[in-house]
């Protein structure tokens, strides 16, 4: 409801036929008001139309101000200029319109009271006056004449009286002669109207004056033009008690005398008519004025709502245009209208936003490669085995990657933003580190390389670490790119083949000539025997015994130094690592030795691809080392555990062994697993580095550690077969 | 006892308000100088041809008399109405306009009263005989008797007033608006025949 009132108000049809109706109507009551008979009925009722019609525009007018109220109150775009438009327009429009309104209403005035002059107006009297003057000389002279008749009548019968009436009334040259008896009773009638039935009677008062004694004339006015004379006297009685009757007599005025008087009258009643309707012809000329007045100010009041309304729509919608810029949203296109500058100021508008918008995608594209990169450049840096770390100039920590926090053994991405010095304060893994580079740091190479030997928890390591200064021009602005390298298994294979190859030569080169040794001292124990005496035989005897238990033992040594530099090929097959485990604690379940021997296997443990022989042997020696370290406290507890891990999509199976013994000693621990390394008085010193080289034949890794609650921990770690494998097979290799 | 004594004084006094209140009601209101009444009318069949007499007063309001001797023609309407009575709604059997005009004749200070239906035309020389004279309806022929059935009930009613509408267009407005410029009388009902 209210919305149609609104676009009723708003629409610019309804106006124009509001406005287009108001002005015929007007025009007719301009043309009604002057009297005319074409619109003289409808006079009032356009009054009231119009009336109507003006109170409509009102409402419209007041609904569009309510709006445009509600709008600046709400603050909406262009609705204050809106308001100050409307208000100019109807200054400008009212100060002229008033204008000319009060002067037309005075001129209205002025004009139509000249129509009065006094010199007409006295003019019209005396004419009037003049009329009556020289009629009242005929009617005094018909009074007399009527009168003289009356006297003749005075003694007439009934009978007589028309006839005498016939006569007198060709005498006086009278119209109509009545004689009239007592209540208007007609005694007789002569008229020269032969067809006049009933003669005209006296209206009631003439007959009053009469029966007071008076007598009447009167000039009467003809309904078909003209005047006429009318006389009534009484007729004396002729005695006393006799009726009283009365004389009738009617004269015609002379045509053109009548004529004349009628036209005086009739300007002179005009005149009068026009006087007194004076002040409502002015009265309602000003409210056609008025009406007028009130059509233009209230036409020009909805022509400024509608055209500020107009003209606003295209400032209103740039300025919510630029609201919505402001907030960001680039995508706002205004619609364009004429071609005025108006228009050009919302096309460059739109294509201010048009290049703001591709300028922003253009930043989001590059945002995006940026970040496309880095994200490439870190997935680079973590998938690199390399450690590396970027500094500032001021050797704050700005980046590290996965490598880095292995090698350091805690999560550097916690410190970035602090000062390499002051993370190396609390990580003692790093502070060596920090040491020993921090003369190159602070020397002018561009770049340098360092070795590093670092000292942690699973012994020493080494890195090789290389420093590149960047540039002051650089992103970075003066700071250090270090990468490092953890060398120390490389270093230590290095180390198991020069091992292995002098363990080679060695077995070669001493086995050889330990036989010929063995047996030339059995020939000559045996020639040289039968020929000395007991006690040089005795003697003898015992040296020869010497020398060939040395041979025996030169040669186990030898034996054992062989199957270490022995590289048979391994043969791999599907087993039950767990199986396995159990099997061989079986063998030292009864050690004698007091060790008490445990089992924690995982029951989800995967199917190995392993060598069945060589992890037999890994495991004795294993528990062998253990049962060797406990020996000397007398007893203690062995525990053998298997457990399936996960390591960055690398599937395990790790296996410990964990003793209650004395533990590792620290000089040993880092390279507990190289040849004739031992803690141990006996043994040949090669058992952890066998076990060292079965574990790497299968692609795992190894290493010792010393539990806090005392003891030792070797923890084993072997690759786990792809899923859907073979079966898997028993110990020995039997299909199960 | 006494209770009862007060009951009987209310109800004495609620009586005389009653009274008061249906006297109100019923007086006819008292018609202002200027407007017209109808006195009396009585109606007859006279040769089959229903005739009635009628007695207004007619009193004009001081700016009437003053427009009249201004020259301004005052035309005067007597309207008649005649309905057969049915128990829903009235139908309408005839009705008939009356105008005329009343003038004042400067020249010769008379007033001169015309029956605009008949063009009869007759001067008085007072504004009262003339009034009188238009007030004094004798013999008017109201309807043919025969349009009236037998058996039936039949009202007529008569009124009578200013026409507005005839007076000079500035004073019109006028006429619409203010109630001395358009004196008139109540509806007069009687029943025929």
């Amino acid at each position: 409801m209210a919305a149609t009132l609104r676009r009723f108000a708003t629409g610019v049809l309804p106006m124009l036929g509001l406005f287009a109706l108001l002005l015929v109507s007007l025009y007719v009551m301009s043309d009604a008001a002057q009297d005319s008979e074409r619109f003289g009925r409808l006079y009032v009722w356009l009054l009231l139309i119009n009336t109507i019609v003006l109170m409509v525009l009102t409402v419209m007018i007041g609904v569009n101000l309510f709006d445009t109220v509600r709008r600046v109150m709400h603050r909406e775009a262009g609705s204050r200029l809106t308001l100050r438009l409307v208000v100019m327009f109807v200054i400008l429009s009212l100060a002229p319109v008033s204008i000319v309104y009060y002067f037309s209403v005075k001129f209205i005035e002025r004009g139509i009271d000249s129509w009065f002059d006094v010199r007409v107006e006295g003019a019209l009297n005396d004419a009037l006056e003049l009329s009556r003057t020289s009629l009242d000389y005929r009617l005094r002279r018909h009074l007399k004449q009527v009168e003289t008749l009356a006297q003749e009548l005075r003694y007439v019968t009934p009978q007589m009286a028309p006839h005498l009436l016939g006569e007198q009334r060709q005498r006086v040259e009278a119209s109509e002669l009545t004689l009239f008896g007592e209540i208007t009773r007609i005694i007789a009638v002569s008229s020269d109207d032969t067809t006049l039935v009933v003669p005209q009677f006296p209206a009631e008062e003439i007959v009053l004056m009469l029966k007071q004694g008076q007598n009447y004339v009167g000039l009467e006015p003809l309904a078909e033009g003209g005047l006429r004379v009318r006389v009534v006297v009484p007729v004396p009685r002729a005695d006393p008690i006799s009726e009283q009757r009365m004389l009738q007599a009617l004269f015609g005025v002379d045509q053109r005398i009548g004529r004349l008087a009628d036209s005086v009258s009739d300007a002179y009643e005009a005149y009068r008519e026009l006087a007194y309707v004076r002040k409502p012809l002015i009265q309602s000329y000003t409210i056609t004025l008025s009406l007028v007045l009130l059509l233009s100010v209230l036409f020009a009041v909805w022509t400024a709502f509608y055209s500020s309304r107009r003209l606003m729509a295209p400032i209103r919608e740039l300025a919510e245009g630029t609201k919505a810029v402001a907030a960001g949203e680039f995508s706002k296109k205004l619609p364009v209208g004429n071609r005025d500058e108006l228009g050009f100021l919302v096309r460059s508008f739109n294509q201010m936003t048009a290049r703001l918008a591709s300028a922003r995608d253009e930043a989001d594209r590059s945002r995006k490669q940026l970040e496309r990169q880095r994200t490439y450049l870190e997935a680079v840096l973590r998938h690199l085995s390399s450690g590396v770390l970027t500094l500032d100039r001021n050797l704050v920590l700005r980046m590290n990657n996965a490598a880095a926090d292995q090698i350091f053994g805690f999560e550097l991405e916690h410190h970035i933003g602090r000062p390499l010095a002051d993370i190396a304060r609390h990580f003692k893994s790093l502070e060596r580190f920090y040491d020993s580079i921090l003369p190159m740091l602070s020397g002018e190479a561009a770049d340098w390389e360092e070795q590093v030997l670092l000292f942690g928890e699973a012994g020493s390591r080494t890195l090789i670490c290389r420093g590149v200064r960047l540039s002051e021009q650089s992103a970075m602005r003066g700071g250090h790119v270090i990468v490092f390298d953890d060398v120390t298994e490389l270093i230590r294979a290095q180390r198991d083949a020069a091992w292995g190859e002098v363990a080679r030569r060695l077995a070669h080169e001493i086995k050889n000539p330990l036989t010929p040794i063995q047996l030339s001292a059995e020939r000559l124990q045996r020639k040289l025997m039968p020929e000395l005496d007991e006690q040089d035989a005795r003697m003898l005897a015992r040296s020869i015994h010497t020398i060939v238990q040395q041979v025996e033992a030169m040669k186990a040594m030898v034996n054992a130094f062989s199957d270490y530099a022995r590289a048979p090929a391994i043969e791999l097959a599907t087993l039950d690592f767990n199986a396995l485990i159990g099997e061989v604690a079986e063998l030292y379940r009864s050690n004698g030795r007091g060790v008490r021997l445990q089992l924690d296997l995982d029951a989800s443990m995967p199917y190995i691809e392993a060598d069945v022989g060589r992890l037999r042997q890994l495991l004795n020696n294993l528990v062998q080392n253990a049962l060797d370290a406990m020996e000397a406290q007398g007893g203690g507890e062995l525990l053998l555990s298997t457990r399936c891990m996960e390591e960055t999509g690398c599937r395990f199976v790790e296996f410990a062994a964990t003793d209650s013994g004395p533990g590792v000693r620290q000089d040993l621990l880092h390279n507990l697993f190289e040849p004739y390394v031992t803690g141990k008085t006996k043994g040949t010193g090669l058992g952890l580095a066998i076990v060292k080289k079965i574990v790497e034949e299968h692609g795992g890794i190894v290493w010792a550690e010393n539990r806090l609650t005392g003891g030792a921990r070797i923890v084993i770690r072997l690759p786990v077969v792809r899923m859907g494998g073979a079966p898997p097979t028993d110990a020995e290799g039997r299909e199960l | 006892m006494h209770t009862s004594h007060s009951w009987l004084r209310l109800r004495r006094v609620l009586l005389g308000l009653g009274l008061i209140a249906g006297l109100v009601g019923v007086t006819p209101p008292l018609h202002a100088d200027g407007d017209f009444v109808i006195n009396a009318i009585y109606s007859r069949n006279v040769d089959g041809v229903i005739r009635i007499d009628a007695d207004v007063r007619y009193n004009l309001t001081p700016v009437l008399r003053d427009a009249l001797h201004n020259g301004v023609d005052l035309v005067i309407e007597m309207e008649v109405r005649v309905e057969r009575v049915r128990w829903w709604v009235n139908e309408d059997v005839a009705s008939l306009v009356q105008r005329y005009r009343l003038g004042y004749y400067s020249l010769s200070r008379l007033y001169v009263v015309q029956n605009l239906n008949t063009g009869v035309q007759s001067t008085y020389p007072s504004l009262g005989s003339a009034l009188y004279a238009l007030g004094a309806v004798r013999d008017f022929p109201l309807m043919d008797a025969a349009l009236l059935l037998p058996g039936e009930e039949y009202r007529a009613g008569m009124r009578t007033r200013l026409a507005v509408d005839q007076l000079p267009l500035p004073l019109r407005v006028r006429g619409y608006v203010a109630r001395e410029w358009r004196p008139e009388s109540e509806w007069y009902e009687w029943p025929l025949p």
